[in-house]
């Protein structure tokens, strides 16, 4: 058998096998919510050690305890008991429905245990995580960035060894790497915006720097893909193309970091000090990224065969027209 | 629970996006499988 299409079917196997895997891990294993919330939403420490800042609803206020439902954290939409121990009277301090943020410590074992407590000056302003069935969307969500990224790497590595070395291979992996990041990273905005809307209210934001660097990724490589789509047709097309390829790459690393520099909402918890996984997210995420890596492996393999045959046409019109 | 219809829906979309882009790459190999043919009967057609 021929080697191209042994790796194909390889690939194709391995693709099957592990997109399998992550669904059923994400819909039967998976955490309902994979993040620990409470370092997303405030600011950086280990829950059970520093002092934080928790948002929920006051179910019920007795004495100087009180439970919190809806709260943002450990677990979404569950309700934890708190006690108060901080100054004043906590029946003047809050009432039964009010949204509160309370600032205190949290023990697995002991619960919180709760310093200050003050009413949310906006109840609407999103906590955080309080979608945790969406949060979900995660094992998919995070994994088609991820691909896009590392297809968008592929286009910038191609193009230069293009713009150095010359050679047709590097132009079509280039071509063909963008065309699929392009097709990861339109999956990635959609099931984003999906996710914001169950977590924030909303599918969009322009304000929030993750969004809208990502928007700005994506329109540079719809521009890459329409160059290439031949509809200009010269000789300098592959080098224009190689160019805009890495300086369109600058734009990967704006948008991972966006969110770490800029205004967003949108969670760090991947190569961060502020988000953790719990083991069995951290699994089912990587589950996620290798099955996408697999997708993304067989579909530039079919891409670049399209390439290459599209070669062959040229090849053969020459060759028509050389007889003729 | 909160946020299950967005989960099945972000699910659905992601895997439909995977499918159709395979579609189009399939029909499009196709095409140019057929044009390649066309193009070598042309060619050996010529020489007969």
């Amino acid at each position: 058998m021929e080697r191209r299409k042994l790796i194909d079917i390889v690939l194709v196997i391995l693709a099957v096998v592990f997109v399998s895997a992550t669904t059923l891990a994400a819909f039967y294993y998976a955490p309902l919510e994979p993040v620990d919330v409470l370092t997303v939403v405030e600011h950086e420490s280990d829950y059970t050690g520093d002092d934080v800042r928790v948002k929920g609803v006051v179910h019920d206020l007795s004495g100087q305890d009180l439970s919190l439902w809806d709260i943002s954290s450990p677990d979404p939409g569950i309700t934890i008991n708190v006690t108060y121990s901080g100054e004043g009277d906590l029946s003047t301090l809050a009432s039964d429905g009010d949204t509160v943020y309370v600032v205190g410590r949290y023990d697995p074992d002991d619960g919180f245990s709760a310093k200050e407590v003050e009413i949310a000056d906006d109840p609407d302003e999103p906590a955080g995580w309080t979608s945790p069935y969406s949060a979900k969307i995660f094992y998919f969500h995070v994994p088609a960035a991820w691909t896009s990224f590392l297809a968008f790497g592929v286009v910038l590595g191609c193009s230069i060894a293009y713009l150095l070395k010359g050679g047709q291979k590097w132009d079509i992996w280039a071509l063909s790497s963008a065309e699929v990041g392009l097709m990861f990273n339109t999956v990635a905005v959609i099931s984003g915006a999906l996710w914001a809307k169950a977590e924030w209210g909303y599918y969009w934001d322009w304000n929030d720097a993750k969004l809208f660097s990502t928007f700005v990724l994506w329109l540079i490589f719809i521009a890459y893909v329409a160059i290439r789509s031949g509809a200009v047709r010269h000789e300098s097309i592959p080098r224009v193309a190689a160019i805009f390829g890495v300086l369109g790459f600058a734009a990967v690393p704006i948008s991972f970091i966006s969110s770490r520099i800029w205004t967003s909402l949108h969670p760090n918890v991947v190569a961060s000090s502020t988000g953790h996984l719990s083991s069995e997210a951290g699994t089912v995420l990587m589950l996620g990224v290798l099955a996408f890596t697999f997708v993304y492996a067989t579909l530039f393999s079919r891409r670049t065969a399209i390439e290459r045959s599209v070669m062959e046409i040229q090849d053969l019109k020459e060759k028509l027209e050389e007889e003729e | 629970m909160i946020g299950v219809e967005q989960f099945y829906w972000a699910y659905l979309i992601i895997w439909a996006g995977i499918v159709l882009y395979v579609l189009y790459l399939t029909q499009r190999q196709s095409k140019i499988t057929k044009e390649i043919k066309l193009l070598k009967e042309v060619i050996d057609g010529g020489r007969d």
